[in-house]
């Protein structure tokens, strides 16, 4: 399994909106993007995997231009870019094992091998029992395993994960980051994700899009430590924190007009208000690490 | 005064629709199935052997049953793709085509037969060409063809715009090309509503009479289907209304052994919700 180079200068319009960013990512790199909800992270995922048309720039793939706006649009087939979202969309009509297959069967692998190599992803992935369910007999963590599996059993040259632990309770996504930590190596990896504690464990580098632009780029650690952005600064407070003393709970949110009002509580239960920009990536519930001056 | 407000109940699954509205749902279903019953009732069981197995009723029947299925085949040789075309394009084109399709299914089957002999009669458009159409078998097949295609179009075009795009965007991003996708996703997913367009389609083809009848005239063996055949003996030209009714009831029991067999066959949803699910 080897992960292509993806060096990617992307410019979109769409409406008010312009996305202009550049994405660059060493074979088998794994890149986290983070930024608030409509900052472009989905529209940046879907120009790689090559559904969403460039007004500008261009994406190669090791030195290979696959897709510009002068009309280069190498078709999904032989770009081996896969995109995989918050649903799995496993195809309901075939077992796990067939999902699996689908892509190397795709690609005239003869259908014996492409089954005995389905099989070995299905002991991978913890699912050794289940190749003849079908996705309907499936829980929600048990189809995203196997949607990775059916992703990486085709080794694409480059593999985008936009949120897929979303819509997965704690202890299954706990699983599922595990899983993914363990088997993306080698893959060159583009994440979008609303959690920071994914792009410390799994990142090699973490990008920051705001509106379109990307405003920090970096090892996580040193991108949440040293925070050039409103949002980056309420990134870093939602890491689980080392200074446990200041941890509150997120108890209610509101939105103001100029972003959002947290009211919180701390360990010795006593309550305060946070200002954070829009978009700050906390719900009810969250833990949030507090320091002095943001009281 | 005020009464008490009542809270609707409703047990549950079966929501809160009114429930006197059971009475016409009832009156609505008497309708459909108290006629079929008279038909039944009719029945001379004595003869009922000798109509059914009567030269007459067989031939009919044969040729009710290959022209029918002829069509069907024509239908989803050229439906399949219209319904990809109407399912894809852009919802102008889609309203525009959807709207041609359908008016075979809301135009007097008779219309219909006299606009195909105006195309293919000897003094229509395409009579130059020499090709002797009306009045023969092929000429019930285009009729049938014609009344049947937008039941498999609309039922097919439907199902594959529900199902939607993200699969076969997967698909791509998997590696496969178009006729794979076609054949291992886009036709598997729409696998209901192909099913039933087929079979709503084979049994308007089976049932057709007025563009036949205009077309492809009433020649025993050559151009008299079933429903022909049934208007024949009713006016007692040949045969007796007994076969009439014996030939009804043998339309009748095919259209529900039809039914039934769909029932039974669901591709994908066989082995889904057993236990697991509930």
């Amino acid at each position: 399994m080897t992960g292509a180079l993806l060096d990617a200068e992307i410019r979109v319009d769409r409406g008010a909106f312009t996305l202009d960013a550049a994405l660059h990512a060493e074979p088998g790199e794994i890149l986290a993007l983070m930024g608030p909800s409509g900052a472009g992270k989905s529209t940046l995922l879907g120009v790689v995997a090559g559904f969403v048309p460039l007004r500008a720039g261009a994406v190669r793939l090791d030195g290979e231009t696959v897709q510009d706006a002068a009309g280069i649009d190498v078709r999904p087939r032989e770009r081996g870019v896969i995109l995989l979202g918050q649903q799995p969309r496993l195809f309901p009509h075939l077992t796990a094992r067939e999902n699996i297959a689908f892509g190397p069967r795709a690609h005239r692998v003869p259908k014996t091998r492409a089954r005995a190599d389905a099989d070995a992803w299905l002991a991978r992935i913890g699912l050794a029992d289940l190749g003849d369910r079908r996705p309907a007999r499936l829980s929600g963590g048990q189809q995203q395993r196997v949607a990775l599996a059916r992703a990486l059993a085709t080794s694409p040259r480059v593999l985008l994960l936009d949120e897929p632990l979303a819509s997965l309770d704690p202890a299954t996504a706990d699983g599922i980051r595990t899983l993914l930590r363990d088997e993306l190596a080698g893959t060159t990896v583009v994440m979008a994700t609303h959690d920071a504690a994914d792009a410390i464990a799994l990142a090699d580098r973490l990008l920051v899009l705001e509106s379109g632009r990307i405003t920090a780029d970096g090892p996580p650690a040193t991108v949440l430590s040293a925070p050039g952005t409103a949002f980056t600064a309420a990134l870093a407070r939602t890491v689980p924190g080392a200074d446990p003393a200041w941890q509150a709970r997120a108890e209610s949110i509101e939105e103001t007009a100029d972003g959002i009002r947290v009211h919180v509580r701390t360990a010795d239960s006593r309550f305060h208000d946070l200002r954070l920009p829009a978009g700050s990536p906390v719900v009810p519930g969250s833990l949030i690490s507090i320091h002095p001056p943001t009281l | 005064m005020t009464r008490p407000v009542v809270p609707p109940r409703a047990s549950p699954g079966r929501g809160y629709a009114p429930r006197v509205l059971a009475i016409p749902a009832l009156l609505g279903v008497a309708f459909l199935v108290l006629p079929l019953a008279a038909l039944v009732g009719r029945v001379q069981w004595s003869t009922l052997w000798q109509d059914i197995t009567s030269t007459a009723a067989l031939s009919a029947l044969r040729l009710s049953v290959l022209t029918g299925l002829a069509a069907t085949a024509i239908c989803l040789v050229i439906g399949i793709p219209l319904a990809l075309l109407i399912a894809r394009s852009a919802p102008r084109t889609a309203a525009l085509l959807r709207a041609v399709v359908t008016v075979p299914l809301v135009l007097p089957p008779m219309v219909g037969g006299l606009s195909l002999l105006f195309l293919f009669g000897r003094s229509g458009w395409l009579g130059w060409t020499g090709w002797q159409v009306p009045f023969t078998t092929v000429a019930v097949v285009l009729a049938q063809t014609f009344v049947a295609l937008p039941f498999l179009v609309l039922a097919l075009e439907g199902a594959i715009r529900t199902s939607g795009l993200d699969y076969e965007r997967t698909a791509a991003g998997l590696g496969a090309g178009s006729w794979t996708i076609l054949w291992r996703v886009t036709l598997p997913l729409a696998a209901p509503g192909l099913l039933s367009g087929t079979v709503l389609c084979f049994a308007r083809a089976a049932g057709e009479f007025g563009a036949t009848a205009l077309f492809a005239g009433n020649a025993p063996g050559v151009t008299q289907t079933m429903p022909l055949a049934i208007y024949t003996a009713f006016n007692g030209a040949g045969v007796s209304q007994g076969s009439a009714i014996a030939l009804s009831l043998m339309l009748l029991v095919t259209s529900v052994a039809v039914l039934l067999l769909v029932r039974g066959w669901r591709p994908g949803r066989a082995a889904a919700a057993p236990e697991e699910l509930r």
